[in-house]
């Protein structure tokens, strides 16, 4: 059976894991089906376990194990350290850059990158502006439903690749304030690094003890993990060319070998989700992101 | 320092321009702006009267379109493009650059400004923005503190406007997802914030509960001032502690810092609140007027008037100000 | 700001004692006095809707509903939207004195049933220039 041509890509890791963790976690990566991997800190600057020169370690030994490997560049840039960082990261050539916000853009002067999910490319006449500055592909926008994926796929320029997220919990927000420092009474910059301790960030609920958001330091995620495996053939007839999963603690690879599962033809494993999540998929059927509409699983 | 008033509708903007405002900005009756409120926003000739009532006392009209065109919906953004060309007003207020793209190559003459819903945080982004598509000014995200703006100003000749007064975003503006997150729809595809269709009010025994959606924002003992049910602002649960876990619901509040902001070459104060009355625009027009006058004059012998303090503080969200991420307390 | 005196005792037990109906149809025909000055037409939006409103320190409610573009007491005990506050509050937000998110955030100001109406309503008033026998002068407090 003749093999279907979707990618599958890991997002960066969101959250921050101790050092030993997250080169556990990408040595399975390097051994795993994903085709893309797109590696950096891109939520918090002060984070550390792992540092830039670190990372682009890891991006080497994932490259040594066959994997195309993507710089991801800060996703909110205030201060003059996260200037710098993106910077750096534009200054190396090996690798090309996906882009967190627009700043990044000018540093890269017309190399190719990629656009990431949090530019807002809700339309032809942007996708076209991303494209005609150098971007091979672009991450859509998380709340579009499938009725304006479908249009906006209609809408892109030749040559752009299409990618979208598939799996895992959902970056909704970005502060200049750390949440997470903000629970502890911490102040952002004597943080203590708390967020080390939540893998998949910490919860949020309703005084009603609705499940609602996550906590991960200046970003807040959906409490819920965004599923669209069950979705992976439409995106695929849809022109989708590379499919997202992005890193919790637990059922990430699973995901992966679910996708790989289905793109050669076999019929893909329930995926086990990190404790106590719940899953969501309103976007893709228009309705609040927050919403599940499927079987229970 | 100019003083950009909000208008959600003819009278607040005659009521802006009766108490000082140098310029007032506005939208249209639909998706293209980010207050896309029921009611709110102006007719094509309610903008005609205004740019005629501005222009005659020498003010200026700022058009805001300043929403992401949606996937097949394109036109309609570069319709109201060229309804703020055909109307006359001073600029545009831009946060897609798709959409910058065509009010630049059809009418190179035009004033852009870039939205702070466009998101540009630091100087790169803005002189990017210059680059491409010659805008003239940004406005800063809420997110940034005084030395942040500080150097951004320095850093490129694009003018600064800033929010002096208003309610807060906490979170980098044009890029969150929590309201449609919740309900569906949010800033980005229809322009509005947590939206008055979702939300549900119910009061018992003088407890009042705000949900959106359904989800609950907040709880309100009675007579406990209550505030818009955004939801970066209700109260919710972390690690067994009930409390405002993202932002409390506060005002932003600049008063105190008008003569630094002048000294640092920022151009223009904004006000936020289309959606407020006339009433609201009146008067804290009128006390920014006074101030913004009082730090041009003198602005080493510039006090903070308790008059003006309390005039602002009682039309505050949460009847508290801060000034918010300039001085970050948290930082 | 202005202040009205407090009601005297007798006219809230009065208040409480007049029937609903007959209430309303005083309010409505307050209403429509305004709407044939041209000062108060409802836009469309507000059509067949129905409306309470509690004045609270008064004990009155009228219920009132919008029909062809006018109002006109209503019999119905339910309503779309209903609102709840002091005279002296109602009065200041006629007045055009008064923001209405200003009084709800102090919780002087009370709305159930469906808020999007409510903003409406709202909005409505706003954009309403008020005739100058009732304007408040803005700034002069």
């Amino acid at each position: 059976m003749e093999m279907i041509s979707s990618q599958i890509s890991l997002g960066p890791l969101l959250y921050y894991w101790p050092r030993q963790t997250t080169l556990d976690f990408y040595e399975q990566v390097g051994r795993s089906p994903v085709d893309i991997v797109y590696l950096g800190e891109t939520v918090c600057s002060r984070r550390h376990e792992l540092r830039a020169a670190d990372w682009l370690a890891l991006a080497g030994e994932l490259r040594a194990a066959g994997k195309a490997v993507i710089l991801s560049s800060p996703t909110l840039v205030e201060t003059s350290t996260e200037v710098a960082q993106i910077k750096r990261l534009v200054n190396q050539a090996e690798f090309m850059i996906e882009v967190g916000e627009v700043g990044a853009i000018r540093s890269l002067a017309g190399r190719p990158f990629v656009a990431g999910p949090h530019l807002n490319a809700y339309h032809g006449a942007t996708l076209a502006w991303l494209a005609g500055q150098g971007a091979k592909r672009f991450v859509a926008p998380l709340e579009l439903s499938q009725a304006d994926l479908r249009t906006l796929l209609t809408e892109r320029p030749a040559g752009l690749q299409a990618e979208v997220m598939v799996w895992g919990r959902m970056p909704l927000a970005f502060s200049a304030r750390c949440f997470t420092a903000r629970h502890f009474h911490l102040r952002k910059d004597e943080c203590g690094f708390r967020c080390i301790d939540y893998p998949d960030g910490l919860a949020l609920r309703t005084q009603e003890a609705g499940d609602f958001l996550a906590i991960n330091g200046i970003q807040t995620q959906s409490a819920q993990c965004l599923d669209l495996l069950e979705q992976a053939g439409e995106l695929h007839g849809m022109g989708v060319e590379v499919l997202r999963v992005s890193p919790q603690s637990r059922g990430t690879l699973d995901a992966v070998a679910a996708l790989h599962q289905w793109r050669q033809g076999r019929a893909a494993l329930p995926i086990p989700l990190p404790a106590g999540m719940r899953r969501c998929n309103g976007y893709w059927h228009g309705k609040a992101g927050i919403d599940w509409l499927g079987q229970e699983a | 320092m100019e003083l950009v008033a909000p208008a959600g509708s003819l009278a607040a903007l005659k009521a802006a321009l009766e108490a000082g405002a140098d310029a007032v900005y506005l939208g249209l009756k639909n998706a293209t702006n980010a207050r896309n409120f029921a009611g709110l926003n102006f007719s094509e000739t309610d903008i005609c009267t205004g740019v005629e009532h501005a222009h005659a006392l020498g003010r200026k009209v700022l058009f805001a379109i300043n929403t992401f065109p949606q996937p097949g919906r394109t036109q309609e953004w570069r319709n109201a493009v060229d309804a703020a060309h055909d109307l006359g007003a001073d600029a545009v207020i831009l946060a897609d650059p798709g959409l910058m793209v065509y009010a630049h190559e059809r009418y190179p003459r035009m004033r852009l400004h870039l939205s702070v819903q466009g998101s540009a945080t630091h100087a790169d982004a803005i002189e990017l923005m210059r680059e491409q598509f010659n805008i003239q000014r940004v406005v800063l995200p809420r997110v940034l503190t005084l030395q942040e703006i500080e150097r951004v100003t320095r850093q490129t000749q694009v003018e600064i406007e800033v929010f002096g007064f208003g309610s807060l975003c906490v979170m980098a503006e044009g890029r969150c997802l929590l309201s449609s997150f919740a309900t569906g729809d949010s800033p980005n595809n229809k322009g509005v914030c947590s939206p008055a269709h979702a939300v549900r009010w119910s009061e018992i025994g003088g407890q009042l509960d705000a949900r959106l959606n359904g989800i609950l924002i907040d709880r309100y003992a009675p007579g406990e001032p209550a505030a818009y049910p955004t939801l970066c602002k209700g109260r919710f649960e972390v690690e067994g502690r009930f409390d405002h876990a993202l932002e409390e619901p506060t005002s932003l509040n600049a008063l105190g810092l008008l003569p630094r902001l002048a000294a640092m070459g920022v151009k223009a104060i904004k006000v936020e609140g289309r959606q407020r009355s006339p009433a609201y625009v009146a008067q804290v027009i009128a006390t920014l007027r006074a101030a913004i006058n009082a730090a041009n004059l003198a602005p080493a012998r510039y006090v903070v008037r308790p008059d003006w303090q309390a005039s602002l503080s009682r039309h505050a969200e949460g009847s508290q100000t801060t000034q918010g991420a300039f001085d970050r307390p948290w930082k | 700001m202005l202040k009205l005196p407090k009601p005297p005792a007798l006219l809230v037990s009065l208040g409480r004692r007049l029937p609903p109906a007959f209430l309303s149809l005083h309010f409505t025909a307050g209403l429509l006095v305004a709407r044939h000055l041209n000062w108060l037409l409802p836009p469309a939006e507000l059509e067949g809707k129905r409306f309470a409103i509690d004045v609270t320190d008064l004990g009155l409610r009228c219920l009132f509903c919008c029909r062809h573009g006018s109002f006109r007491p209503s019999w119905d005990a339910q309503a779309d939207l209903e609102l709840s506050a002091s005279a002296a509050d109602f009065f200041s937000l006629l007045q055009g004195e008064m923001d209405a998110d200003t009084l709800f955030f102090q919780r002087r100001l009370k709305i159930s049933g469906d808020t999007e109406l409510g903003l409406m309503v709202k909005n409505w008033l706003d954009a309403t220039e008020r005739p100058a026998w009732l304007r408040h002068r803005y700034l002069s407090d």
